[in-house]
């Protein structure tokens, strides 16, 4: 054969540009709400940069109403009580004391009024008295806005968490506050301030990409704003703790993520955040305070060339989604089409953590050797994975499981999971590593099959499953 | 009417707010601060001066390292935990040494049993390194030691247990810390007089230049001069003029800049204070690199600052310890942000003991955390840019250069710590901050504002010192017997001479000492049989903290209370305050020093490492009304009763002892049963807890 070697034919030379730019590839990433991310910004990476305003945030107590007292002692400077029964509220409620933010199901206009009531029979201006009574959906935004005329209190709220629980990404969580806007204000009268309004926000723990968006959100609802030619350019934002990535069988590793979502809300600009009934969840607001020296700084992404960068990305992102769903007619007319687009983003989401593409500490990866029988939070991705550890408490016989073949990590996780342990002299299963996967037997000659990458949750199933029928 | 979105664009002329160029409004602090002012915004990654980060491609290519600081009992248990801590996500191991081992005395030396096996592994000789890595690869696994007083027997050890177990010097990677001259400042785990202290650290430095390319040879630290009280600035130019010094020594010996300098490590301590916490690691990058240029280097990579970074064990409380996971997560974000090389989280419980399993745990989980969730390690320098971090960062810079440049002025660290002043600056800073604790002007969460009511259960480790000590002892004893005595006399008598003629690599000759079994405490005692033993001396300053609480209301009746006192008894009540055991951690005794000083007690303070003979016979001669033990490390069980004894034997009841520090609860009884009349825990205000001291004195004048 005479074929010469001819390097250059074949391969021409390389320019520098050329491996810069694949580098550069390489470096970048996308986000799961198809944000372009490079690892390195510099001066000028942004032609737009932002201020917003102070952040000297509101600590609040989500609480029952017997909690009040034991909350405001806690340092808790707004209190927020779910309405899901009908409720007369108590003459005690402390409407001199601190903002409280009534939100839930049975949320109407009696409790309203009784409020209104209360806070006159304490000498107050109920145009003083801030707060939220937020009645649910539907809402006539006409209505609430008209009867909270003269009073200082927010009536509807965009929820964003509505959302999020149903696994948006953080830019459809921004288009559909966006359209929800929209659609408020174009019921409203025209020239109508919607100063009764206000979002509450879901904070995750990708710290820089949730500072982003809650700046994002600001801008694209100042725009909002004054496209309806509205007399004020921002609404408040009430900050809460994404659940998503809870799990019950690890609190103390989920105040990790706590605080870092806290961190994104107060730096990001919230005007309220949330703590839960936990005292714990409360403290790590005061701490952040008063010893982290959060709340001195205004706005400190202002300027940062990767948060301006993200903050415009996201905000262009969002703003072309909600163009999408105005196109359509508004969200109203928009959802199912928006809540199929979010529904792919959800299941994209899950498959990755239920596989175990995506760790979640103390989830699907580095599981806490013990836990004690909490309820799975319904809310969280790592639910179904909960249930399975929780039913390895329930199974009668454990033992252990050898593995013939390659231990892959997928396949680490799915024992730890099912709280096995590696032992190959006294293992009720075995499992072979085949072709395409893996092959458990157990002692009795049943058998599963099973493939690498299988969601854990539903593979350890019926792993345990045989380990029961082994038991019996 | 609805608007036609379709044709609006996101930005509208008008509607998003300008950057105002003057700042003002961004930090109450930069107000009229310009940015374009700023000389290092053009700076990069992976380039000198390094300001946002060594590396071009940082976490983006290889996060840091979870590396957490762990060890304790003995050289068994500190290995099962490692191996449970690599098998749960640790990348790196970072051994704790007890304090015998770093004072260098073996286990079974009569003046340490209260000590062993307390705040780190008790390593007494190769023995023991052995057992501490076995199952663990010493040419795979980085290993960094916190060893700076006993560092020539430690490496020794290390560098002959890799070889025995077939592992070169060359293959070994990690850190010694090395750092001596801190030692002399802040942390007190010296042995030797400083001019020997830094021979020994330049041998170090010259041998690990010549034979372990992979290693760094010194691990210059800031942290425990944060942890004594150090301010951002203060910390960053200290550690840097270190740095300086030990460049300057590897120079002397004649190694080129290029050599040594790309192997030197930095570490840093992460206070609560997030943005000037991230703008100090940027600012420590520009001023080392800053320092190293006029050296000429002709590697850029001599000019780059690597560091470890460790959550401050100063901002955890023992109080409400849950508390602890968020200080450490919000400390953690900031190293990280600040784009540190490696981390140590601390544990919610460390306040109150070393870490126990579950407790190490949440704090490894910590940084898995910020690694697998936040997307962090996708960004480098995600601050670089903001006003306010840049602000900071000019700032430090800025401040810690005019720092650096007094300390030159004296002519280096080494003059620089001989005279005092930077001991003596950082204290200073330490009764400040604590007067405005005590004043309630810095808030501590669970301390000086929402205490809780309940007590939060927290099973804590604890070590049975007497059963370490046994079986310490018993290896030793089995050391010593199975060993060529002849062999190992003569090792040590080569050391012996190499140490009184300054021309040979001690570690050279120590590595000879530890093949031959020759014990930490035999190589030791040789050494300290040529260049003696260090005794610092230091008096309390005064005046700081009664400056800064001259209003107050608690430290007016205070010194009303110690005035009436002497009135009463015709001299001022005196007080001994002891460091009792090898614990050198001497911030808070010496800050109480400083506070009884001026609340009007006459104060002794005792020197370091005292047995509790040593603390009865000094208070028994100065005749104090009161002597205050404070205690950090563990050995409070053993020693305090002890010295309790030791007051009757010599009838001297009448010296009432108080305790502070760190004290589990379930220690309360056993010292109260011995004795003790008060105990201080962290968070205690001083005047309140000298109020009650008096008092309990005025009353036994009363009723004696």
């Amino acid at each position: 054969m005479n074929d010469p070697l001819d390097l250059l034919k074949h391969f021409p030379p390389i320019a520098d540009s050329d491996w810069q730019n694949l580098i550069s590839k390489d470096l970048s990433w996308q986000t799961i709400e198809g944000i372009n991310f490079q690892p390195y910004y510099r001066r000028g990476a942004s032609n737009l940069q932002h201020l917003f305003d102070q952040n000297d945030w509101l600590i609040c107590a989500q609480i029952q109403s017997t909690e009040i007292l034991p909350a405001l002692e806690d340092g808790a400077e707004s209190l927020s009580l779910l309405i899901d029964q009908p409720t007369t509220l108590s003459k005690e409620m402390p409407v001199d004391k601190c903002p409280l933010y009534f939100r839930g199901k049975a949320v109407d206009t009696n409790l309203f009024y009784s409020l209104c009531d209360i806070v006159k029979s304490k000498g107050l201006d109920p145009s003083e008295f801030q707060g939220a009574v937020a009645f649910p959906e539907p809402i006539e935004p006409d209505f609430v806005f008209e009867i909270a005329q003269g009073t200082r209190l927010w009536t509807h709220e965009i929820d964003l968490c509505h959302w999020h629980d149903k696994g948006a990404s953080l830019v459809q969580e921004i288009a559909c506050a966006f359209a929800q806007l929209s659609d408020i204000m174009a019921q409203l009268k025209p020239g109508t301030s919607p100063n009764h309004l206000y979002l509450r926000i879901p904070i995750g723990e990708r710290i820089l990409l949730e500072i982003a968006r809650l700046r994002a959100l600001k801008i694209g609802i100042s725009t909002i704003l004054q496209s309806y030619q509205a007399p004020i350019h921002c609404l408040p934002f009430m900050g809460v703790s994404s659940l998503r990535h809870k799990t019950a069988l690890d609190q103390d590793t989920h105040m990790i993520r706590t605080t870092l979502q806290y961190i994104a809300a107060i730096i990001g600009g919230c005007n309220v955040i949330v703590s839960s009934q936990n005292r714990n969840e409360l403290m790590i607001q005061h701490i952040l305070r008063n010893e982290g020296k959060l709340g001195i700084v205004s706005d400190a992404a202002t300027g940062s060339w990767m948060i301006e960068h993200l903050t415009n990305a996201l905000a262009e992102a969002g703003w072309a989604l909600f163009q999408q769903i105005e196109s359509l007619g508004g969200l109203q007319k928009a959802r199912s089409w928006i809540e199929s687009n979010i529904e792919q983003t959800h299941d994209q989401r899950s498959q990755s953590i239920l596989s175990g593409e995506e760790n979640i500490v103390g989830g699907n990866i580095f599981l806490a050797d013990t836990f004690q029988n909490e309820t799975p939070e319904g809310k969280s991705l790592i639910a179904p994975l909960d249930s399975i550890r929780l039913r390895t408490e329930t199974i009668r016989y454990k033992g252990n499981l050898t593995v013939q073949g390659r231990c892959s990590p997928w396949l680490y996780r799915l024992i730890n999971l099912c709280g096995l342990k590696m032992d190959d002299h006294q293992a009720m299963i075995t499992v072979i590593e085949t072709s395409d996967g893996y092959i458990a037997r157990n002692s009795n000659d049943q058998q599963i099959s099973f493939n690498h990458g299988a969601p854990l949750n539903v593979t350890a199933g019926r792993l345990m499953t045989l380990m029961e029928s082994h038991a019996t | 009417m609805r608007p036609d979105f379709s044709s609006i664009p996101l930005i509208r002329r008008g509607i998003t707010p300008n950057i105002d160029r003057s700042g003002s409004n961004l930090l109450r602090t930069c107000d009229h601060f310009d940015l374009e002012s700023c000389e290092h915004l053009d700076y990069s990654a992976g380039l000198p001066p390094f300001l946002r980060g060594p590396y071009p491609s940082m976490y983006a290519e290889r996060p840091w390292t979870i590396r957490q600081y762990a060890g304790f009992s003995t050289a068994e248990e500190s290995n099962a935990f490692y191996l449970s801590a690599i098998a749960a996500g640790q990348c790196g191991i970072s051994v704790a040494f007890d304090l015998p081992t770093h004072r260098g005395y073996d286990s079974d030396h009569s003046l340490v049993h209260g000590d062993v096996g307390q705040a780190g592994v008790a390593i007494d000789s190769i023995e023991d390194m052995h057992i501490l890595f076995n199952h663990i690869s010493l040419a795979d696994m980085s290993v960094s030691m916190t060893m700076n007083g006993a560092v020539l027997p430690i490496m020794a050890f290390f560098i002959v247990a890799a070889q025995e177990s077939g592992v070169m010097p060359q293959q070994l990677r990690g850190t010694i810390q090395n750092d001596i001259l801190k030692e002399f400042m802040v942390r007190n785990t010296y042995i030797y007089p400083p001019q020997p202290s830094m021979r020994i650290t330049g041998d170090i430095i010259q041998w690990c230049t010549e034979n372990m390319p992979r290693f760094n040879p010194v691990s210059v630290s800031g942290y425990h001069m944060h942890e004594a009280g150090a301010p951002a600035a203060m910390e960053l130019a200290y550690t840097l003029a270190n740095g300086l010094e030990y460049v300057r020594t590897a120079i002397d010996r004649g190694l080129d800049i290029d050599s040594f300098a790309p192997r030197i490590s930095f570490f840093f301590g992460i206070g609560m204070n997030y943005f000037i916490e991230l703008s100090k690691l940027r600012a420590a990058r520009i001023l080392w690199a800053r320092l190293i240029k006029p050296f000429e280097p002709k590697n850029p990579k001599s000019m780059a600052l690597r560091m470890h970074c460790q959550t401050s064990g100063y901002s955890l409380t023992a109080q409400d310890p849950r508390n602890n996971i968020a200080r450490t997560t919000l400390e953690a974000l900031s190293a990280v942000c600040g784009q540190t090389q490696s981390l140590h989280t601390n544990a919610l419980d460390e306040a109150l003991a070393l870490p126990s399993a579950d407790t190490s745990r949440i704090a490894r989980n910590t940084q898995l955390i910020l690694q697998e969730e936040t997307e962090l390690t996708r960004a480098i320098d995600p601050w670089g840019g903001s006003y306010v971090v840049e602000y900071l960062t000019h700032t430090l810079t800025h401040h810690a250069w005019s720092y650096i440049q007094e300390i030159e002025s004296i002519g280096g660290m080494t003059k620089a710590i001989a005279s005092g002043l930077p001991k003596m600056r950082i204290e200073e800073e330490a009764a400040v901050k604590q007067a405005n604790i005590d004043q309630g002007k810095e808030i501590i969460v669970g301390i000086n504002s929402f205490q809780s009511k309940s007590s939060s259960e927290i099973r804590l480790l604890r070590v049975d010192n007497r059963e370490v000590l046994a079986n310490q002892s018993k290896r030793l004893s089995h050391l010593k017997q199975s060993r060529d005595s002849s062999k190992v006399e003569q090792a040590l008598e080569h050391l012996r001479k190499c140490a009184s003629q300054d021309n040979a690599n001690l570690l050279d000759v120590a590595l000879i000492a530890a093949k031959e079994r020759a014990t930490l405490g035999e190589i030791s005692a040789a050494l300290e049989s040529v260049f003696g033993r260090y005794h610092a001396q230091h008096e309390p300053i005064t005046g700081v903290y009664s400056a800064t609480m001259e209003t107050d209301e608690c430290t007016v009746k205070a010194q009303s209370l110690s005035d009436e006192f002497a009135k009463l008894t015709g001299r001022r009540p005196r007080i001994l305050i002891a460091k009792i055991g090898l614990d050198g951690h001497d911030r808070g005794a010496r800050v109480i020093a400083t506070a009884f000083a001026d609340l009007g007690f006459d104060v002794d303070i005792g020197p370091l490492f005292q047995t509790p003979e040593d603390v009865a016979r000094q208070a028994i001669e100065n005749d104090v009304h009161i002597t205050g033990i404070s205690s950090l490390a563990g050995a409070h069980r053993t020693l305090i009763p002890e010295l309790m004894n030791i007051f009757q034997r010599d009838g001297r009841s009448d010296i009432k002892v108080v305790v502070g520090g760190i004290i589990p609860n379930e220690d309360y009884p056993l010292l109260y049963h011995s004795g003790v009349v008060s105990i201080f825990g962290p968070g205690t205000v001083i005047a309140e807890a000298a109020q009650k001291i008096i008092n309990q004195l005025l009353d036994h004048v009363s009723h004696p």
